[in-house]
């Protein structure tokens, strides 16, 4: 049975009861990648910090990358190897920044990763946090250029994808970090690690994904299960550098330059299905998926918005799922070529033209 | 180059499917600047449009589309900005 190209989302920093936390929405990736023998998903889904999953059948893309696939602007090119740069931000302590070297180190010695060359950039980046309205977690950097400047001088020496550590602001004591470590808040870091990266493919058109760097929190007996891929280390780089080393390649495919050829190439007119949250519907890439007419299959799993198909006017034509098994469920259907509404009854009655 | 968070409101304008949404959202966005990321964080039905839960069966009293497609939209997004205010770089 060919493979079902599938992206999966989990928007980051809105506080998803599955993949809200420590990469715990991972299961449910196996599961769809198992179901669709191609998985497209971002690192929100696939980051647990020490925690993380290598299968050939998921590709992980950043996000800005992902909404441009989705958009049709660029095709995927699955490599076997990616050379990672390594930016850390200059606003690390000396400690902090020597356990992100020693988790790349390990990563070399214990996986066989291909990381190198390291630099750090010449100024702080100032990470900021912020939360909308919304309660969604975003943010910002007070020196981009920094940023931008070290990610152009990896390149051009031979990185072919990029991982940054930025230092992040401290907030041991703050209600929300709390709330999030037993499982009822929003990842506040996690709209600000977005930005970063966003930027970073923006402006790079590599595979690029974040790590923050914060000191080690005081042990929660109460610790939630979802977070706990966070508390095990004194770093969250090493699911970023593995989900890096197999990153698929950009291709632009705006462009009149000659394009590798199709069998290297996995084109968004290959997107068989798209799966979100029932309830945020609303970020580029489902937008974008709607566009080009691709089946969306919506789950339930909560979060903080409620930009839903009724809200959006999508009453036909999408496939609702109580829970990702079922979603792995309309996957199989859909791959296998079978009308989803043969496996329900009532049967819709045949259509009739007049 | 900056980066800049934004909240914006907009009206849907009525006729519009959700199938050319995502189009007119970026058109609205470059009006301030590049979106770097972006997102519909509300979609708020006003005068008069009945909620998906509502009942809508024959018996009760036809609802004038053009007055029940009014929706608001809510977006963040944070925006790529250059010292001289125009989008990109």
């Amino acid at each position: 049975m060919a493979p079902l190209p599938t992206l999966m989302l989990v928007p980051t920093g809105i506080g998803c009861a599955l993949g809200g936390y420590a990469g715990d929405a991972l299961p449910c990736a196996r599961l769809l990648a198992a179901a669709s023998g191609c998985l497209i998903t971002h690192p929100n889904v696939m980051n647990g910090a020490s925690l993380y999953w290598s299968d050939p059948r998921i590709h992980y893309v950043e996000g800005y990358g992902l909404d441009r696939f989705a958009a049709g602007d660029l095709a995927l090119r699955p490599v076997r190897q990616q050379k990672i740069g390594l930016l850390l931000d200059a606003g690390i302590e000396p400690e902090l920044r020597q356990r992100q070297l020693h988790v790349a180190e390990g990563c070399r010695a214990s996986l066989g990763l291909n990381i190198g060359p390291v630099l750090t950039t010449e100024e702080p980046l100032e990470v900021g946090l912020k939360l909308g309205s919304s309660g969604a977690s975003w943010g910002g950097l007070g020196h981009p250029e920094e940023l931008l400047r070290a990610g152009q001088r990896l390149k051009q020496a031979g990185a072919t994808a990029i991982a940054v550590v930025a230092r992040f602001p401290e907030e041991a004591e703050s209600e929300a970090l709390a709330a999030y470590r037993q499982g009822q808040g929003v990842d506040a870091l996690a709209g600000a690690e977005a930005v970063i990266s966003h930027l970073l493919v923006r402006e790079l058109g590599l595979p690029c994904a974040h790590a923050p760097a914060l000191s080690p929190l005081p042990c929660e007996p109460l610790l939630d299960p979802r977070a706990a891929g966070e508390e095990l280390g004194y770093s969250f780089l090493a699911c970023v550098l593995v989900g890096l080393s197999r990153a698929p390649d950009f291709v632009s495919l705006n462009t009149d330059s000659i394009l590798p050829p199709s069998s290297e190439l996995l084109r968004p007119e290959q997107i068989g299905a798209v799966v979100a949250p029932e309830d945020a519907l609303g970020g580029e890439a489902v937008l974008a998926c709607v566009e080009r007419g691709i089946p969306l299959i919506t789950v339930t799993n909560p979060s903080l918005l409620q930009v839903t198909p009724e809200r959006l006017g999508l009453t036909s034509g999408l496939l609702r799922a109580r829970n990702y098994a079922e979603v792995a469920g309309w996957l199989l259907s859909l791959r296998e070529g079978l009308m989803p509404a043969a496996l329900d009854r009532p049967l819709p009655p045949l259509e009739w033209l007049s | 180059m900056n980066l800049q968070f934004m909240q914006l409101e907009l009206i849907w304008p009525a006729g519009l499917p959700a199938n050319q949404l995502r189009s007119w959202l970026l058109d609205q966005l470059a009006q301030h600047g590049e979106p770097l990321r972006w997102a519909l964080i509300e979609v708020e039905s006003f005068a008069g449009e009945p909620s998906p839960s509502e009942d809508t069966s024959v018996d009760k009293p036809a609802v004038d589309k053009s007055v029940a497609e009014k929706r608001m939209l809510k977006l963040e997004a944070v925006m790529i900005r250059t010292a001289s205010g125009r989008a990109g770089d």
